[in-house]
């Protein structure tokens, strides 16, 4: 048999829009519960993962209090020595939350074919994706969020927020940022619809992820039309604008305004790729 | 006249074991060899991708002329020292992270069972060549900074380098072996070693006198990632840091380190019980 599953996914892709409605919202909180549970089993991982986490936290914390006391103002890009700490020990606690170094979930399905039994099923498949992602995100946030940024406060004295509402604020900046995160990957695992491999590409995904979103230095520390230009782009969204938000810098609500426009952007991006990779998909076999 | 006889079947042996961790590398290499565009795109990425290492050296030496003392050359040379030794380990060794996925499905077992050494086995049992991607990436830092430093070469400073690159790679690897006997106690744990391996080249590729008293106690001397590239490579550039016999004595470090790793591999395999399923 081969044939075109356009038929089948138009349909699922029609009930995507009836996300918000009881039922499916029902459907998603299971989703998200599960996938939380699945990465809740693996205590072993998580707690080899959260010490070196740890150990990568002290020494990037060493790098950056050597380079701020080599700097002549003591200051490098705005950031003193108190919120470079802050900020190095937050990519360690935000770097699993919204999975820097990306995911290929749905790229080794588009491989060995099993996407097209997803497709077929009677759910929209990026928002079943994203159910899933919220309950990966929230399981990363408790297990290896909390601990080093305790830990980075223990040892060193870290410019914590000042007021309650700039914690709700940074956690309404977290979510966004998964989204944006969600959104980029699950763009980068549909492209494997065309390359058929995903190694290459999860390969630019993570460079250009590592230098774009200030997960190796603040964007702060780069040439000022660089950094400028990368603050409006999508990867800063995913993991420096929660530590913007954390500690004061900008005007926050310009820089929440611009992460919900990226998540929204990246959301609508995926699926207008997802109905054209729908439209590609030839099933063989049978 | 014993003694002469244990020391020529020693040899012997470890003539055979050479002999044969080149014939099953060779096999390694050649299955590689069949999809060859595919590990070029491969080795090609990972040049790219670890030069993000060094473009957050360039990022931070915007700010300020020297970091820890050591100019922004003097850091390429050490970064370079220390990436080629980490990386030319990663090629030869650098799979036995997953030795906690070996013993998960039993692979372990079969090693076992074989009429050879466990370590060999486990290091032929893979040879990534797309690692050489970032031996190539540090090894082109290394001569940018050889060409930009103005070193007043001399013979033992060139055999220094050689030697230090060697015994990098050999400290590199006892941590590897190390971490891997870990994974014997504590099953999916694999990450542990991350923390010293990865992070170990992370720590010496800056100059080791920016970090704190206590991470420089952990990292330069209890595990002795100064002599990978730091201490070694002030004799190299003509620094007094530290005393001269710090500077040359490396290589030492490196048999002590590889000969212990050895030794807890053994006691581990020996230890070793089979899940059994």
């Amino acid at each position: 048999m081969i044939a075109n599953l356009t038929d089948i996914v138009g349909n699922s892709a029609r009930r995507e829009s009836g996300l918000c409605n009881v039922g499916s919202m029902r459907f998603a909180w299971e989703l998200a519960r599960r996938e939380f549970q699945r990465y809740a089993t693996y205590r072993a991982a998580t707690v080899a993962g959260l010490f070196t986490n740890t150990v990568f936290g002290f020494l990037r914390a060493a790098v950056l209090i050597a380079a701020l006391r080599a700097a002549p103002s003591g200051r490098i890009g705005g950031y003193g020595t108190r919120e470079a700490l802050t900020y190095t020990w937050l990519t360690q606690s935000l770097l699993m939350v919204v999975a820097v170094w990306g995911w290929n979930d749905i790229a080794l399905r588009v491989q060995t074919g099993d996407i097209a039994t997803d497709l077929a099923r009677p759910y929209g498949f990026l928002g079943w994706w994203l159910a899933r992602d919220c309950g990966r995100a929230a399981y990363q946030m408790l297990a290896r969020g909390i601990a080093p940024l305790v830990t980075g406060a223990v040892f060193y004295t870290l410019a914590f927020p000042s007021s309650a509402f700039r914690w709700v604020w940074f956690f309404f900046s977290i979510m966004l940022a998964v989204v944006v995160s969600f959104g980029l990957r699950f763009i980068v695992n549909l492209l494997v619809f065309w390359t058929l491999d995903w190694r290459g590409i999860s390969m630019i995904h993570n460079v250009l992820m590592s230098v774009c979103s200030g997960m190796v230095v603040p964007v702060a520390f780069f040439p000022h039309a660089i950094a400028s230009a990368l603050r409006v782009l999508p990867w800063y969204q995913a993991l420096q604008a929660p530590i913007d938000v954390f500690l004061g810098k900008g005007s926050t609500p310009t820089v929440l305004a611009v992460q919900a426009l990226w998540a929204a952007a990246t959301l609508l991006c995926a699926r207008a790729l997802l109905q054209i990779a729908q439209r590609r998909l030839v099933v063989q076999g049978g | 006249m014993t003694t002469r006889i244990t020391a020529r079947r020693s040899l012997t042996v470890l003539r055979h074991n050479a002999e044969l961790y080149r014939h099953l590398v060779r096999a390694r290499i050649r299955a590689q060899w069949q999809y060859r565009t595919s590990l070029t795109f491969d080795a090609i990425g990972s040049f790219f991708l670890t030069f993000i290492d060094f473009l957050v050296i360039l990022a931070l030496f915007q700010h300020f002329p020297r970091l820890g003392g050591w100019t922004l050359h003097e850091v390429a040379f050490l970064y370079g020292v220390a990436g080629l030794g980490f990386s030319l380990c990663d090629l030869v060794i650098g799979h036995i992270e997953n030795l906690g996925d070996m013993i998960r499905l039993g692979q372990f077992d079969t090693v076992l069972v074989r009429p050879a050494g466990t370590l060999l086995q486990v290091m032929a049992s893979d040879f990534a060549l797309r690692r050489l991607g970032k031996a190539l990436q540090s090894l082109t830092v290394l001569i940018y900074a050889i060409v930009v430093l103005d070193v007043h070469w001399t013979f033992a400073k060139v055999v220094l380098t050689f030697a230090t690159i060697i015994s990098g790679s050999a400290i590199f690897a006892s941590i590897f072996v190390l971490g891997a006997c870990v994974q014997f106690v504590f099953i999916g744990s694999s990450e542990i070693a991350n923390a010293f391996t990865y992070g170990g080249n992370q720590f010496s590729s800056y100059p080791v006198s920016i970090y704190g008293a206590w991470l420089r106690r952990i990292f330069a001397y209890a595990i002795p990632l100064g002599f990978v590239a730091y201490f070694p490579t002030q004799y190299i550039l003509g620094r007094t840091d530290d005393p001269l016999w710090l500077q040359l004595v490396g290589p030492v470090v490196a048999i002590v380190a590889v000969g212990l790793s050895i030794v807890v591999w053994t006691f581990s395999v020996r230890r070793y019980r089979s899940s059994g399923s």
